[in-house]
Parts: C-alpha cells; sequence; structure tokens
C-alpha cells in the first residue's frame, strides 16, 4: 500500500507533464485508428448492388414463371461450362510453375506427369565495358513447342564466356559443347529450351541461365509426348 | 417518469402483434420464397455473364487474370486452368470513368524497384549457381505494392497487407494503419490531371501479392466481375 501510494506520487508528476499526456494522446489515437482499420478490413462485406437490382427487377414474378427462368439459367450454364472445359484440349500442355520450380505435364485436364525442373536465376550479368548486360531470366506467358532435337549441341553464346572470364571466340565451332544438355532439347523460342542437365543436384532450385532444365526420365517423356505446336505456359 | 407508463404500453402492444403467427395467403406465393427464387436467379445470372465473358478470352491461349470482386478472389488462369488463385482481402474502387469488363495490360509498374543481384564477370558457373541456389531473388524478392497499367488509363493497383500468421495482432493493425495511410498519402500527392480515369485498388496478403507480380507475363488480359 505504502510502495503504490509512493509509486503513485511518482507518477502523478509525470502525467502532470503535457508533453507526457500529449505522447499518450497520439498512442491513444494510433491504437483506435489502428482498431478501426483493422475491423473494417475484417468485417467488410463485398458489394452486391448489382444483385438487388436483378432481385427487385423480377421479385413481383409469378414463381412458375422464376422456377422456368431459372431452369433455362442452369442449362445455359451448362452448356458454357462444357464449352469451357472444351477448351482444355485431350492433346498434352507442359506447365511450369517457375516459383516452386515444378513442371507438369497435362494430357487434357489430366495431369499424367510432374516432377522438380529448374528455371531462371533472375541473377544479372555485365560485361566489364558495361556495353552489355544478360538478365537470366525464365520468361512467363504462354508458348509452344517450335522444334524437338536429340542428343544436342550447345553453342555457347557470349554471356557464357563472360561469366567463365573466357575471350569470346570469332569461330562458331569454339562455341560448340556437346554432352551438357542431356539426350533432348525442345525448343519455345528466343532460344530457350527444355533440355536436361549435368547438375541433378541443383533441381529444385531457380539457377539456370533462362532454361528449364529436367532430368533424363522426365525429360525423355517429354520429347516422347510433346509435339510441334504444344502449349506450354509458365507462371 | 410519466413517459414510462405508455412507452410500456406500446410495447407490450408491438410485442402482441408480433407474436401472432399469420395465416397462409391463398393464390399467390408468399414473398420470402418469391425473394429466394429472385436470388437464387440473380446468382445464375452473374455466373452466366461471368462464364460468357470468360470464355471469350479463355479461347485466346495466353494466360489471362480474372478479377472476382464480389467472391473476392483472383485468378491467374490459361484456356479456363486455374494456374494462381489469390484472396483480396479488400478492395476500392476510385474514378469517374465507366466500368469495363475487360482490360488489357501493357505493362506493371512497381512502387518500389526490387534490385536484382549481379554476378560478377569472370566469377564461373559453379560461383553463379552457388548464388542462385542462396536464393537471393525469388518471389519473395519481388515488390508487394505495384500499379497494373492497362490500356485507356485504367489501372489496376495492387496493395499488400502483412497478414502472415506468426506476427502478434497489436503490429498488425499499426502495419494496417500505416500502409492505408501511406496509400492514402500517396494518392493525395497525384496531380487530380495525372490520376487514372478508372480505378480498382485490391488488397492482398504480402505473399500473395509478391508472388502475383512474380508470375504476370509481360501483356495480359483482365476480366473483372
Amino acid at each position: 500500500m505504502l510502495g503504490s501510494k509512493v509509486g503513485l506520487k511518482r507518477v502523478t508528476p509525470a502525467l502532470a507533464d503535457v508533453r507526457v499526456r500529449a505522447l499518450l494522446g497520439v498512442l491513444g489515437a494510433a491504437v483506435l485508428v489502428s482498431a478501426v482499420v483493422f475491423f473494417r478490413l475484417v468485417f467488410r462485406r463485398p458489394p452486391a448492388e448489382s444483385q438487388v437490382e436483378v432481385v427487385r427487377e423480377i421479385a413481383h414474378l409469378d414463381a412458375k414463371v422464376m422456377r422456368k427462368q431459372i431452369s433455362l439459367m442452369e442449362s445455359r450454364i451448362r452448356r458454357l461450362t462444357e464449352k469451357r472445359d472444351r477448351l482444355l484440349q485431350a492433346s498434352p500442355a507442359i506447365l511450369v510453375d517457375s516459383a516452386e520450380n515444378k513442371i507438369y505435364l497435362l494430357q487434357g485436364s489430366k495431369v499424367v506427369m510432374q516432377d522438380k525442373c529448374s528455371t531462371g536465376s533472375g541473377l544479372e550479368l555485365t560485361d566489364r565495358r558495361g556495353n552489355r548486360s544478360w538478365t537470366f531470366e525464365t520468361p512467363r506467358g504462354y508458348f509452344s513447342v517450335l522444334g524437338k532435337v536429340s542428343n544436342p549441341v550447345w553453342l555457347r553464346p557470349d554471356w557464357a564466356f563472360i561469366e567463365e572470364g573466357e575471350s569470346i571466340p570469332k569461330d562458331r565451332p569454339s562455341r560448340a559443347v556437346a554432352d551438357v544438355l542431356g539426350d533432348y532439347a525442345i525448343a519455345f523460342g528466343d532460344g530457350y529450351f527444355i533440355h536436361g542437365t549435368l547438375y541433378t543436384r541443383m533441381l529444385g532450385s531457380s539457377v539456370t541461365h533462362g532454361c528449364i532444365r529436367v532430368d533424363d526420365e522426365t525429360l525423355k517423356k517429354l520429347y516422347q509426348t510433346a509435339e510441334r505446336g504444344t502449349p506450354i505456359w509458365i507462371y | 417518469m410519466p413517459l414510462i407508463g405508455p412507452l410500456l404500453q406500446l410495447t407490450l402492444l408491438g410485442l402482441l402483434f408480433s407474436c401472432g403467427k399469420p395465416s397462409a395467403p391463398p393464390g399467390p406465393l408468399p414473398s420470402d420464397e418469391a425473394e429466394q427464387l429472385a436470388k437464387r436467379y440473380a446468382e445464375l445470372r452473374r455466373l452466366e455473364q461471368a462464364l460468357s465473358a470468360e470464355y471469350a478470352i479463355a479461347r485466346d491461349p495466353a494466360p489471362y487474370l480474372v478479377v472476382d470482386l464480389s467472391s473476392r478472389r483472383i485468378e491467374l488462369k490459361a484456356r479456363g486452368r486455374i494456374l494462381r488463385g489469390f484472396s483480396i482481402l479488400d478492395s476500392k474502387i476510385y474514378g469517374d470513368g465507366a466500368r469495363r469488363s475487360v482490360w488489357t495490360m501493357t505493362d506493371r509498374r512497381p512502387l518500389e524497384e526490387a534490385e536484382r543481384p549481379k554476378i560478377t564477370p569472370g566469377a564461373g558457373e559453379e560461383a553463379a549457381a552457388e548464388a542462385a541456389k542462396r536464393a537471393l531473388w525469388g518471389p519473395s524478392h519481388m515488390p508487394a505494392d505495384f500499379d497494373l497499367i492497362c490500356e485507356e488509363e485504367d489501372v489496376i493497383q495492387i496493395r499488400a497487407l502483412p497478414v502472415e500468421p506468426f506476427r502478434n495482432p497489436i503490429t498488425i493493425w499499426i502495419s494496417l494503419a500505416y500502409r492505408r495511410s501511406a496509400d492514402w498519402y500517396r494518392r493525395w500527392r497525384v496531380p487530380r490531371d495525372s490520376r487514372p480515369r478508372y480505378c480498382i485498388q485490391l488488397w492482398l496478403a504480402e505473399y500473395d501479392s509478391q508472388l502475383l507480380f512474380w508470375s504476370l507475363p509481360k501483356r495480359l488480359n483482365i476480366l473483372t466481375l
């Protein structure tokens, strides 16, 4: 009791200070505003004005008429859903999730194969003079298989030499390196490929220069299934 | 005090009237069933309009975004297949322009650019791969607040809210208040004639916002419902 009386005597002069009271007021206001914002966020309802208008428009109709309208609407929705689902054709498609580094082979809407892959690292390389730079990113969007090749030979581009600190050769044969891209390569445009890798321990990480790397078994399945025009979606 | 008697009587009268069950009138449908049917019809009509609009875009194989404000979902889709889906925590609409249902995104502008890690020339591929494996770049490094610039000067603003489960409620509340205030100030600073014609602002969880930015292609059709 004596301690609390002494404590109260110490606190009271502090509260008498205008600055302390102003600070407490600001803190209190901030807590109040935050609470209001938080509860508005949690309890906000989505707008539904157009639904209210439709309800008012037809609520006066006879029940039999309304039930018939509902039945017609349901069959229209069924037909539209079937039309939309037919867009997922029975032919194969490839999906690449670049955030999770996973690749999926689909037949229509069914996933027939999924596996780890590696996609672009996102790192940037600039040559020493600062004239040219490359961003090693796997592009997002829609692509299609443009061609496929077995026993591909890698023609090293300029960035591969710059990255290693080597001088860039003038002749094309000096750029060729065999047996680094696996047994097959599937092209989907702008110099990007789905191909194999020697670095299988890195599969599942974003470590490539933009191409999509997969292991030998997955690569073989993709090569055998995909045809020219097979869609590829990367996201 | 003198009013208590009449007030009590009015209350008792009101209770008496509300307790009696009305008898079912013959002929026309009771109004609550009609309202139920009307609501069902309204839901179906909305769904039908959404499917029609989506089918028109989904015939193109390019990915598209579906922003459904009433069910509070944003989905990246291709040919009707959902590639990624996110919940919309909050949404606002600004501007005087007429609302369109299909927008074409031409650019995406983060409020703050994320800086890419660099490779030193001569470091070698192994060093680059090791650097990449340390996850110096990825969805969690993406900007969380960005604008999707669309044709006809319309904008979809994506803003992030910190709602991770492990942060305590007090810091979440303060972060929310700060972010909304900062966004309001940013909007207030823009001159009136530079403001977008029509703007939809969507608030997502922070990682969802970053993952959405990561997943977007360069050009995109956006369907708003």
